[in-house]
C-alpha cells in the first residue's frame, strides 16, 4: 500500500527529502499542468518543520506530515481562496474549514489551493477564471473538474493527498479522468462548514488519494459530526482498520449489483475494461447480479434543477460590498448588479439565472417542486438495490477525457457527462472512483456506490477491485 | 365596543400590525456571537456565520431563542403548529442582509388573542444589519440577532388603540422575560385600510409613538384622496421618522419575488406536546384565567379588567394594592388615571416610582375626605416621577381639603361680603350667582374647599340672610 | 403538461431579480439556451412523482443548540480586511436617496 509506506517513511525522518522533492516536482511541472492557484510554500515550510520535531518524539498525527493540496472553494485561514473565479481574486479566508482543522491537528501539511471550474460548474476542469488544468497523463486532454486540480496534484505527484468536493462527480470525475483515487462521502458524513455553497443538499468534500490506504486514512481524519454543520452525522471513524483489516477472502461475501443502464451509450473501450474487472471479481467469489436502475434517465434533468435553484440562493451573497471584486454603481441595485455581471463567468451566470427563473413563483410549481418530488425516486431506486446488495459497479465517466479543445461547450449536452455520477448525490449515497486501465495512455476509472453511511463496504469494495487489478 | 372605536365609526378602519421583537438570548440565532451588539463598535460583533462568508453555515437554531419564542405564543393563546417546520430563505438584495437571504421560518403558532385583537400567526426570523440609506454605511452587527414576528390580524380599530395595544403588548413580553428592552429592538409593520378601501402597506416603523403616528397621517391622507375623487390603490409606504408622515416608495423597490425555499443547510424543528406543556407550566397566569379571575374575585367590571390585564406589570400592581385598599377604588385609579400617566410619561409601573403603598394612601384621604378626586389625578402624576410619600406631596401642593365648618363659614362671610351682587341675584331666584359665589370660594381656598360641605353651608347662609 | 414559453421580457425580469446586467446578446443566447435546456428537461414530467418533494436526504431533525455565554470570534479583522470599503469602521455602499 503505497500511502501506507510513505507514512512509515515519513516517520524514519524522510518528511524534509519528500517536501523538498514535492516542491521541486511543482515548480518543474506545474507551470504546464496548472493545478495550483496558490501555493502556500512558507507556511507549508514551517508546518514541516514542527511536524518533524513530532515524528522524532513519535507524538505526530495520523497524518505524519503528508502533503495534502486542498481543493479552492475550501476556506484555509488567511490564504486567498478564489472559488476558481475573479469574484473572488482577491478574497482572503478569515477562517479554517472544519476539516482544514481537523487536517491540521493530525500534522497534514497543506501545500496549497488548487485549481478547480468556476464555482464548481463544471465536469472538465476548463471553465476557471485561472486557466484550465491540464491531464497530467497526457497534457493534451482534460483533467475532468469540478475539482480538477485536485485530482491533477496528486496525478502528478504535487501532494500525497488532496480534499476537494463532490457535487454531481466533482471528485469522481477528475479521479477517473486523471487516474487517481477518489471518494464522495455519504451526505453528512463529512462537514460542509468552509466549502463554498453550490448544492447545498448534495455536495460535501471528499478525499483523493493514490490508493484505497490513502482514501480511508484521509476519510478518517475529516469524518465526523460537527455542529457547524447541522447536517452532519457521527462517525465511526475506524474506515482505516477496515482497509487494513480486509483479507482477500472477503471478497466471497460480497454482494455486487451492476445496472445495465449504467452500461448503456458509453464508450465501447471503457465498457469493456469494467466488465472484464467485474469478471475478476466474480471468478474471486463475488457474488454479481445485473440490475436496473430505471430513472436514470431523468437523472440529469432532476439533478440540474436542483443545482440551479440552490446554486442561485448561494449566490446571491456576492454583491461586492463584504468581499470579493466590486464595481461601483449610481446606486445600489446598480452597482451589484455591475458587480456581479463583471466577476462571474457564462456557466456561473447560467445556472443563477435558471436557478432565479425556476423558483419564481409562477415557475416553481411546474420545475422546482416537480424535481424534488422526483428525486425521490431515485432515492427510492438506490435503497431497494441495497437492501439486497452490498456494493453496486460500473464505469465513472461515460467517455474519455476530451482533448482540450474538443470539448462540449454546449449545454444541456454539457450536462449529459454527469449521468453516472450524480444520482449518487441525489439520494446522498457514497460513492468511489480508482483506476483500472488505460486506453491509448488516458486512465478508465471504476466507479462503485454504497448505501449511505456505509463507506465500511465501500472501502472494502475498493480494496477488492484494488487487489484483482493487481494493486498491493 | 373596543376602546376608541367610536371616534373613527364611520370610517370602518381595519388595522393590523406585523410587529418584530428581538428574542432574549445571549447567543445570536445561528451563531456564538453575542446578541450585546449594541455596545459593539460598527462591524465588531460579527463572525464568518452572520456575515455570510463564503463556505460559512448556519449553526443549529438557539434553543432559547424557539423557547422564548413559543413563551409568547402561548402566552397570546396561540395554538402551536403540529407539523414539521422549516427555516426558509427569503430572497432579496438589500446591503443590510449579507447572505441577501433572510432566514426566516413557517408560522411557529397561530391563533391566539390579545385584547381582543386576534394574533394570527408567530414566526422566528433572523434580524438584519443596519443599512443608513442616507450616509450610505453599512454595520453588520445586528445580523442574526433572533426575531419573533408577531402577525395580528386586522382587528385593531383605531391609532389609540393600536398603541395601547402595542404599548401593553410589550409591557407584558418585557414583564415574561423574553424580549430585549433597549430602543431599536421593535419594529412593526403597519398595515391599513379605511372603509373597505385597499390594504396600505407601511413599512419598518421603529417605536409605538410612530405607529401611532403613522396610522394619525394615513388616515387624513387616504381621507384627503377618496375626497378628491381618487382611490386608494394597495401599495407599500416608507414611514419617515423625522417628519412623521408616510411616503411612497419606489416602484422598483416594492416589486419582490422572495423565491421561497427551505433552506438545505437547515433540518425542519417541530415542537413537540411534552415540550410545549413544560413551557406552558412555568408561564404566569395567561390574560384569559387572570381575566376571569379579577372578574369572579374582585368584582371589577369588565372594562376595567380589560385595562389592567393586559400589562403584566400593572396587573400585579394592582393585586398589590388591593391587598390594603379596595379594589374597586384601586382597580378604577389603576386602570384610569395611573395607566394613562404612565402611557404618557413612556413609563411601566416596574419603571417609574409608585409603589401600592401610595395607591393605598391616596384611597384612604379621599375616603377620608381630606383629598378631591381633581387633586389626587395631579398627585399621581408626580408621584411616577418622585414617589414621594402621599402626605407629603399634599403639604407641598395644599391638597388637604378644608372641611371644618368655622373654617369654611369664614371664607363664606368674606366671599359674601366681597360680593354683594352675587347675594342679591341669588336672593331674587338666580341659581347661577350659587355657584359664582361657590367659584369664588375655591378660588379663596386654592381648591381646597370640600365641595359637597362647602355648597351646604352657603345655602344654609344664604338662606338665613334672605 | 404546461409550456413554459421563455421570452426576451422573461430573461429581462428574472436578470434583474438576480441582479445580473446582462448584454443584448447575452440575453439573446440565454433566451434561445434556456429554451432548449428546459425543452429537454421537460422529461421529468413523465417520471411518476409521490406527493412528498424530498428537500434533505438525511434524517436529521430538531437540531438546535443550547443557548450559552457568547463566544467571539477570533478573528474579526480577517474579515474586515475583505470589506470593499471602510470608514469609521463602517462598510460603505452606495447611498440610496
Amino acid at each position: 500500500m503505497f500511502t501506507k509506506d510513505l507514512i512509515e517513511n515519513l516517520s524514519c525522518g524522510s518528511l524534509e527529502e519528500q517536501f523538498h522533492k514535492k516542491i521541486e516536482t511543482i515548480q518543474k511541472k506545474d507551470n504546464e499542468i496548472n493545478s495550483f492557484i496558490t501555493l502556500c510554500l512558507e507556511d507549508a515550510e514551517k508546518s514541516s518543520k514542527i511536524i518533524q520535531k513530532k515524528i522524532n518524539d513519535g507524538s505526530q498525527g495520523r497524518l505524519s506530515g503528508l502533503i495534502i493540496s486542498i481543493k479552492d472553494n475550501i476556506a484555509v485561514s488567511n490564504i486567498r481562496m478564489t472559488c476558481g473565479s475573479k469574484a473572488l481574486e482577491n478574497y482572503i479566508a478569515p477562517y479554517d474549514a472544519t476539516i482544514i482543522n481537523s487536517i491540521k491537528k493530525e500534522d497534514g501539511i497543506i501545500i496549497g489551493k488548487c485549481n478547480m471550474d468556476e464555482f464548481a460548474c463544471g465536469s472538465d476542469g476548463t471553465s476557471s477564471y485561472f486557466g484550465l488544468t491540464k491531464n497530467p497523463r497526457n497534457i493534451d486532454y482534460v483533467s475532468g473538474g469540478s475539482s480538477s486540480g485536485s485530482a491533477a496534484s496528486v496525478a502528478a505527484d504535487f501532494a500525497d493527498l488532496s480534499i476537494g468536493s463532490d457535487t454531481g462527480g466533482s471528485i469522481r470525475c477528475p479521479a477517473s479522468f486523471c487516474g487517481v483515487y477518489g471518494l464522495k462521502p455519504s451526505y453528512g458524513l463529512v462537514s460542509r462548514y468552509g466549502v463554498s455553497d453550490m448544492a447545498m443538499s448534495m455536495e460535501g468534500p471528499g478525499p483523493f488519494a493514490k490508493d484505497t490506504y490513502g482514501i480511508a486514512l484521509l476519510l478518517d481524519v475529516i469524518a465526523g459530526k460537527d455542529p457547524r454543520d447541522t447536517m452532519t452525522v457521527d462517525s465511526n471513524n475506524s474506515y482505516l482498520s477496515v482497509v487494513e483489516n480486509y483479507r482477500y477472502e472477503n471478497i466471497k461475501n460480497m454482494k455486487i449489483a451492476y445496472a445495465k443502464e449504467f452500461f448503456e451509450g458509453i464508450d465501447e473501450k471503457i465498457k469493456n475494461i469494467i466488465l472484464d474487472k467485474i469478471g475478476i471479481l466474480e471468478s474471486q467469489g463475488a457474488k454479481i447480479e445485473q440490475v436496473s436502475l430505471p430513472n436514470i434517465k431523468y437523472v440529469i434533468p432532476i439533478y440540474y434543477l436542483i443545482v440551479f435553484s440552490e446554486f442561485s440562493s448561494a449566490m446571491s451573497k456576492f454583491d461586492g460590498f463584504k468581499y470579493g471584486n466590486y464595481i461601483p454603481g449610481q446606486d445600489i441595485v446598480e452597482a451589484v448588479s455591475n458587480t456581479r455581471e463583471s466577476s462571474m463567468g457564462t456557466e456561473v451566470k447560467r445556472r443563477i439565472l435558471l436557478g432565479t427563473f425556476i423558483t419564481m413563483e409562477e415557475f416553481r410549481g411546474r420545475w422546482y417542486t416537480k424535481a424534488l418530488k422526483a428525486r425521490s425516486a431515485i432515492k427510492e431506486d438506490f435503497e431497494r438495490i441495497f437492501k439486497t446488495h452490498d456494493l453496486l459497479i460500473g464505469p465513472t465517466m461515460p467517455m474519455l477525457p476530451p482533448k482540450i479543445g474538443e470539448r462540449i461547450t454546449d449545454p444541456p449536452a454539457m450536462y449529459s457527462s454527469d449521468i453516472l455520477t450524480a444520482s449518487a448525490n441525489l439520494a446522498g449515497i457514497c460513492a468511489s472512483s480508482q483506476p483500472v486501465g488505460e486506453i491509448k495512455g488516458l486512465s478508465v476509472g471504476l466507479q462503485l456506490h454504497a448505501n449511505s453511511l456505509c463507506e465500511s463496504k465501500l472501502l472494502k469494495g475498493m480494496r477488492a477491485v484494488e487487489i484483482a487489478c493487481g494493486g498491493m | 365596543m373596543q376602546p376608541h372605536e367610536d371616534k373613527y365609526k364611520d370610517l370602518n378602519l381595519k388595522i393590523g400590525l406585523e410587529i418584530h421583537v428581538q428574542l432574549k438570548t445571549e447567543q445570536k440565532i445561528f451563531c456564538e456571537c453575542s446578541t450585546d451588539y449594541i455596545n459593539s463598535p460598527p462591524n465588531n460583533n460579527i463572525c464568518p456565520i452572520c456575515t455570510s462568508q463564503p463556505g460559512s453555515k448556519p449553526m443549529g437554531i438557539n434553543e432559547k431563542a424557539l423557547e422564548n419564542l413559543l413563551k409568547i405564543g402561548l402566552f397570546l393563546g396561540c395554538k402551536a403548529c403540529d407539523k414539521p417546520l422549516y427555516i426558509l430563505r427569503k430572497h432579496y438584495f438589500y446591503p443590510d442582509l449579507p447572505s441577501n437571504y433572510q432566514r426566516t421560518s413557517q408560522h411557529i403558532l397561530e391563533d391566539g388573542i390579545f385584547m381582543g385583537v386576534g394574533i394570527w400567526e408567530i414566526h422566528i426570523e433572523e434580524d438584519p444589519g443596519r443599512y443608513e440609506l442616507r450616509e450610505g454605511k453599512v454595520d453588520l452587527n445586528r445580523c442574526g440577532i433572533p426575531l419573533a414576528e408577531i402577525v395580528t390580524a386586522p382587528d385593531i380599530k383605531s391609532p389609540e388603540y393600536a398603541r395601547e395595544f402595542l404599548r401593553d403588548l410589550l409591557l407584558s413580553l418585557d414583564y415574561l422575560g423574553v424580549i430585549r428592552g433597549e430602543s431599536g429592538s421593535v419594529r412593526a409593520d403597519v398595515n391599513i385600510s379605511i372603509m373597505g378601501g385597499n390594504r396600505i402597506e407601511i413599512k419598518n416603523v421603529n417605536s409605538v409613538k410612530g405607529v401611532y403616528k403613522a396610522l394619525k397621517y394615513e388616515i387624513v391622507r387616504q381621507k384627503a384622496v377618496l375626497q378628491r375623487g381618487g382611490t386608494i390603490t394597495m401599495e407599500t409606504r416608507h414611514f419617515d421618522e423625522g417628519s412623521m408622515i408616510t411616503k411612497a416608495m419606489r416602484k422598483k423597490e416594492t416589486l419582490a419575488d422572495y423565491r421561497y425555499i427551505p433552506d438545505p443547510d437547515l433540518v425542519p424543528f417541530y415542537v413537540s406536546p411534552e415540550g410545549l406543556s413544560r413551557i406552558e407550566s412555568i408561564l404566569p397566569e395567561s390574560p384569559h384565567n387572570k381575566k376571569k379571575r379579577f372578574i369572579e374575585e374582585y368584582s371589577l367590571g369588565e372594562e376595567i379588567v380589560d385595562a389592567l390585564i393586559s400589562d403584566l406589570y400593572l396587573s400585579d400592581f394592582f393585586e398589590e394594592c388591593a391587598k390594603d385598599s379596595n379594589p374597586l377604588e384601586a382597580g378604577k385609579w389603576c386602570a384610569t388615571e395611573l395607566k394613562r400617566r404612565l402611557n404618557e410619561k413612556n413609563l411601566s409601573v416596574s419603571t417609574s416610582m409608585i409603589t401600592p403603598k401610595h395607591i393605598s394612601d391616596m384611597i384612604d384621604f379621599i375616603e377620608k375626605g381630606e383629598l378631591s378626586v381633581k387633586n389626587a389625578k395631579w398627585i399621581i402624576g408626580d408621584v411616577v416621577d418622585t414617589g414621594e410619600e402621599i402626605p407629603t406631596l399634599m403639604s407641598k401642593k395644599n391638597f388637604y381639603q378644608i372641611r371644618s365648618e368655622d373654617t369654611l363659614i369664614k371664607i363664606l362671610e368674606k366671599v359674601m361680603r366681597e360680593n354683594p351682587k352675587a347675594v342679591l341675584d341669588y336672593k331674587s331666584g338666580n341659581q347661577n350667582a350659587l355657584h359664582f359665589l361657590f367659584g369664588k370660594v375655591v378660588n379663596e381656598t386654592e381648591g381646597r374647599a370640600d365641595p359637597s360641605k362647602t355648597i351646604k353651608l352657603l345655602k344654609d347662609k344664604l338662606y338665613m340672610e334672605a | 403538461m404546461v409550456e413554459t414559453i421563455i421570452d426576451g421580457k422573461i430573461i429581462e425580469r428574472v436578470s434583474e431579480i438576480a441582479r445580473l446586467r446582462l448584454s443584448e446578446i447575452e440575453k439573446e443566447k440565454f433566451e434561445e439556451e434556456f429554451e432548449r435546456i428546459l425543452k429537454k428537461f421537460s422529461i421529468i414530467d413523465e417520471i411518476k412523482v409521490g406527493e412528498k418533494e424530498l428537500y434533505y436526504v438525511v434524517d436529521n431533525v430538531n437540531v438546535l443548540r443550547k443557548d450559552s455565554e457568547s463566544k467571539p470570534f477570533n478573528n474579526i479583522n480577517g474579515i474586515k480586511n475583505n470589506f470593499n470599503k471602510i470608514e469609521d469602521e463602517y462598510i460603505i455602499v452606495p447611498r440610496n436617496l
